[in-house]
Formats: C-alpha cells, structure tokens, sequence
C-alpha cells in the first residue's frame, strides 16, 4: 500500500471547522453535512476542511487531543509504558500533517506541536522495531497490535510479512526436502523431478 | 445568493421526488444511507483486496450502484455554475469515489495477470454462486490466458523439444495463501487457530493482530474481520 493510500483513507476523518459563510447542508455520498452558518463550527470531514481552508473559506479547529499539555501526557505515558498506549485519533500522523501544512495560523504552538508529536511517532517506531526483533527471533507466525495505528502498520509492511513469510517459505522448503531425502532413499530408484517446484512460484 | 442557495440541493438530490418538502427528506435520507452503506462495502472491499493474496469475490452490485450513483449526480452537477462551492466539493468527493472503484478494480486486473491459470482453475471448480470473477473480469481472465499462451507458444515453445515444452506449459503460478496480514477484528471472534501447532485466540471487536491469510480467510468473507 502506497503511504498516500493511507493519507486518503485518514482524509475521511471528521474535524471541525469555522466557516466564514452560509450555506444549506450538504448531501454526500459519505454523508451529510453542514448546515454552514458563518462563524458557527461545523464538522466535515479532513479532506474538504483542507479544500475550504486553502480557499481561505474557514478556519480549522483542531482537534482537542493537539493541545501541549495533553500530548506531553500522552508523550510520557509512551514512554512508561511496554505496551503501545491507544492514541486519541486514528490516523493521528496524517491529521496532524495535514492539518498543520494546511493551517499553521490556526493552531496555537504549532512548531512546538510538530515536535512532540514526531517525538510520540519516533517512541512508538523504536518501539515497534525492537518488538519485532524479539518476535522474530522468537519465531511467531502470530502477534497481536493493538493500538497501532494504520500508518504505524504501514511503516512495517515492508519488513515485518514479507520476512516472516520468508522464513514460513524456507520452513516448508526444509521440510519438503526432508520428506524427499527420505523418500529417495526408501526407494533407490528415485525419480528425477522434485516435486515441491511450485513452492518456488508462489509469491 | 439566496436564490442561489436552496436550488443546487433539489437539483441534487431531491429532483426525482417532486412532493412535499417532508416526503422530500424522507425519501432523501433513504436514499443516502443506502448510498452511504455501499461507499462503505466498497471501500472495505477496496482495502481487503489491496491486503489478501488471493483474489476475492467480486463486488459487482455494490459497483454497478455506485457507479450509477455517481452518474446520476454528475448528471445533476452539468447544470451547476463550475465555481459554485458545492459543485466544487461534490465534484471532489466523485473523484474519491471514482478512485476507490478504479483503484479496487485495478488491483483485482493485477491478481488476474499474475496468477491468471490458477484463477481460471479455480474459477471453473466453484459453483456458479460462489464465482469470484464479474462476468467481464472472466472473459479478461480468459483472453489474457490464451494471448499470453499464444505468444509464447511463437516465440518460445515451438522451437523447444517437446518434454521441455510440457514443463513450460505447466507454470501455473499460485498466490501463497500462507502470507501474513495486518488483520483488524469487526466483532468478537472467539477461538481463532493463530499458529500451526493448533494454538487458539479469542479475538476481541476492534483488535489487531498479524496472521497467516489462510488462518483468517473465512473471517473475512464473513465480514467478521478486516484485512488493514
């Protein structure tokens, strides 16, 4: 999956904006939205808050969760915590990116913002890494990612599947050549083709 | 403005349903939440077939509604000033639609070109109600198979001996069922076997979990499960 893949299925978050104008609501295929009454917030989702915002139509409200106090909260109980704690929205990463590239002037501290949310991203990844280290030294097939966000998930894709199924496609290589040997050498004859060739297809 | 403001709405939504103005609400919410529940079978579709290995059974109704849907709006949006802030906005969310439906059937036309023989072989051992292929997605399957024979039979098979020729023709590749995926459970599961040795886990609603795709296959079928 493309990472702008996970930037447009984030772009369906809700947020809510200050219109500076009127409008009737509007019917979606996703869903309704509006009324617009200037001045008034309103929730729409992410991708036409940003649409309106360069078209210096609203003002974005953040989200409650991009507050310093709050993530310098969220900051430190990462930090403490084995485990990944539940973050306060979905796609966090992609909400904060796009709200902040969008609409600096809108919300307050906006470079301080930026910090301590990189500083959650990068806590989170060290830690996912080393997890993964473990896990595949400890030879799972299975694990559980609670809490993980989608582009945290995506971040692993890469490495994370792709070497464990490496390493199910040489457990089943050793354990078909094992069967061979034992049968070629129950029966002497031993026929020339090998079997097991289309393990080497599959993807 | 304002005599702008409440005409593009009826123009959109409402210009089947010429009653009342209450009716007019009722049929029109009908008709979103419809509208809005196949966007949302759709786009789950969209990721779960983005994720799995293997092709999976095909959406043609949800798609054939959509794609009428989004005729009918666009229908209704010609009339529209291009610059009108609605048209704008309903103009953008088309082409989110529009990319969900192409990118979905793309990736399936992917999985069709690579493992083409072994779809068409399971194609043919399913039963007409459990064909994974649109009927238009089969004929595809089919004429890219013989082309692709065609071609190497001129410029390949045919100046081979004929026992290499059998082993040529015999590449039928296979998508490995046993690759992990990110996997996100809609409702509670219990008991999932997770490993090979038998091992189980209850799966609580909304939590993630990687996995072989064979272990999970029939979860997500079900709609019990998410591919992420």
């Amino acid at each position: 999956m493309d990472p702008s893949i996970i930037e447009f299925i984030g772009e369906k978050c809700m947020i809510s904006i200050i219109p500076n104008f009127s409008n009737e609501p509007l019917h979606l295929i996703y869903g309704s939205v509006g009324p617009f009454r200037a001045g008034f917030p309103v929730f729409v989702p992410l991708w036409m808050a940003t649409h309106l915002r360069k078209q210096q139509k609203c003002r974005i409200v953040p989200p409650e969760w991009m507050d310093m106090d709050i993530l310098e909260e969220i900051k430190e109980e990462e930090k403490r915590s084995k485990f990944f704690t539940k973050m306060p929205c979905e796609h966090y990463m992609v909400v904060a990116q796009l709200v902040m590239s969008t609409a600096p002037d809108d919300v307050p501290r906006c470079e301080e913002l930026r910090t301590v949310i990189k500083d959650i991203f990068d806590i989170r990844e060290s830690k996912l890494r080393t997890s993964i280290d473990a896990f595949i030294k400890g030879e799972g097939t299975y694990a559980k990612l609670d809490n993980l966000t989608l582009l945290e998930i995506h971040s692993v894709r890469p490495i994370l599947p792709y070497s464990l199924d490496h390493i199910a496609r040489y457990q089943r290589t050793a354990t078909a050549s094992q069967r061979d040997t034992s049968m070629l050498s129950a029966s002497m004859a031993g026929s020339s083709s090998v079997p097991n060739s289309n393990s080497l297809f599959s993807q | 403005m304002s005599d702008v403001e409440d005409v593009p709405e009826t123009q959109m939504e409402n210009d089947e349903s010429g009653g009342a103005g209450l009716e007019e609400e009722d049929d029109d919410d009908m008709e979103q939440i419809t509208a809005q529940k196949v966007l949302e079978i759709l786009e789950t579709a969209w990721i779960n077939e983005m994720c799995a290995p293997e092709i999976l059974p095909s959406q043609t109704d949800m798609l054939e509604l959509m794609v009428s849907q989004v005729a009918h709006m666009e229908e209704q949006m010609r009339d529209l000033d291009k610059n009108d802030f609605r048209a704008v906005v309903h103009a953008m969310e088309l082409e989110r639609v529009r990319y969900i439906m192409a990118s979905y059937l793309r990736c399936r036309l992917q999985k069709i070109e690579t493992f083409t023989q072994h779809i068409l072989n399971q194609e043919e051992s399913r039963e007409p109600e459990d064909k994974r292929l649109s009927p238009e997605e089969t004929k595809f399957a089919q004429e890219f198979a013989s082309n692709v024979d065609e071609y190497f039979h001129k410029v390949a098979t045919q100046y081979m001996p004929n026992q290499q020729r059998g082993e040529a023709e015999q590449r039928i590749v296979t998508p490995n069922l046993m690759s992990h995926v990110f996997l996100k459970a809609n409702v509670a599961v219990p008991a999932v076997i997770v490993g090979v040795d038998d091992e189980e886990v209850d799966m609580t609603a909304g939590s993630q979990h990687i996995i072989p795709y064979q272990l999970v296959a029939d979860l997500i079928q079900n709609n019990q499960a998410q591919l992420i």
